[in-house]
């Protein structure tokens, strides 16, 4: 335990979509997933977001279109044989030059997307190698500054998606002592395999951020339920879990066999909710967890006040 | 005569290209797919989720 930090955690910003946490530098082309003002490869103040990357790319060739067009009724107008030939070319050319100008604005935004995607498809190696040197950067900071290396590394994983870089994460969030008013994050952050580290930030989250803890957590320890129980803290992370598992019915009915398995442990306002989420649905089945709740009920909290 | 050459070709331009962009109009990536093509391309190979 002692060798927790306790650290201040930068706030992490979520994106409607995963694209938008990368951004490129207009100057060398590079892609990056960190939120830093300049380049980190030219120096240059350049970084922009991809969707504006797109649009601009979308602009130069919209304009470079126009021009050619221009050209072509430049050229009408000079071998124009007359006055009136020449008023015809320049007024037809200028109608089309505008119309085709007018049809460009009206697509504009479905060139954009199209543009995203095929950016992203030609310069695939670009970004990989600009997400991976990201990385190494995160990497180059895990003995100097730890809760900037998480900060990184989350980004990072944003897009990454590996054990390994989840692993990470579990190392640097392991070394924090962790409060309730931290941005924390569970769902992304679980793994395959049984790992300690996992379990007991689990067992943390569950007791300061309960809402945290939904369906893919609860399956992770089922899964690994006699793993857990190994660890020293094993008993205090299953019951923080069936604890913070409690929120709603939807978890205590899924997962009933589970929380009959740690009713017993459960603090007293943990256990008085489960009791009164018993008693509101009499009639739900409830396999065998109304009786054990009974039984601790009976054993423990018989003469207790606020059970009545 | 040259100069209505240059008209036709100007009109021809135009046309190719505003009929090619209202073809592509009904092929817009979402940006749904967008992220698919990204965290596919980032994550080939290795151990994904
Ligand atoms: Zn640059």
């Amino acid at each position: 335990m002692n060798h927790k930090q306790p650290v201040q955690l930068k706030s992490y910003s979520i994106t409607r979509y995963g694209y938008q946490k990368l951004r490129v530098c207009k100057h060398c082309k590079n892609f990056t997933m960190l939120s830093e003002d300049g380049c980190r490869y030219c120096d240059k103040n350049k970084l922009v977001s991809l969707d504006e990357h797109a649009s601009s790319l979308v602009r130069h060739s919209h304009i470079k279109v126009l021009l050619i067009a221009l050209l072509i009724a430049v050229a009408a107008v000079l071998f124009g044989d007359s006055t009136e030939q020449r008023l015809i070319c320049g007024t037809i050319g200028l109608i089309v030059i505008v119309v085709l100008w007018r049809v460009q604005a009206m697509l504009r935004p479905q060139a954009v997307s199209r543009q995203l995607l095929e950016l992203i498809k030609q310069e695939q190696q670009v970004i990989v190698n600009g997400v991976f040197r990201d990385w190494e950067a995160a990497i180059e900071n895990w003995n100097k500054d730890k809760p900037l290396t998480y900060a990184m590394l989350r980004e990072i994983a944003t897009l990454m998606h590996n054990d390994t870089i989840r692993m990470q994460q579990l190392h640097m969030l392991d070394s924090f002592i962790l409060r309730k008013d931290m941005d924390l994050e569970l769902d992304p952050l679980l793994l395959r395999h049984f790992e300690p580290l996992l379990a007991n930030y689990i067992g943390e989250v569950a007791k300061l951020k309960r809402e945290l803890i939904r369906d893919r957590t609860l399956r992770y320890v089922l899964r690994h339920e006699h793993s857990i129980l190994r660890l020293e803290s094993g008993l205090a992370i299953m019951t923080a879990v069936v604890g913070a598992s409690l929120r709603t019915k939807h978890y205590v009915a899924s997962y009933a066999p589970l929380v009959r398995r740690y009713a017993f442990s459960l603090p007293k306002d943990r256990f008085l909710r489960l009791y009164r989420m018993l008693a509101e649905y009499p009639d739900h089945d409830w396999g065998g967890l109304q009786d054990e709740v009974y039984r601790i009920y009976q054993e423990k909290y018989r003469w207790d006040a606020d059970f009545h | 005569m040259i100069a209505y050459g240059c008209l036709a070709i100007l009109i021809v331009y135009a046309a190719v290209i505003s009929i090619k962009a209202y073809m592509q109009r009904k092929r817009v990536p979402t940006s749904e797919e967008v992220d698919e093509v990204l965290l596919t391309i980032l994550n080939r190979g290795r151990d994904t989720k």
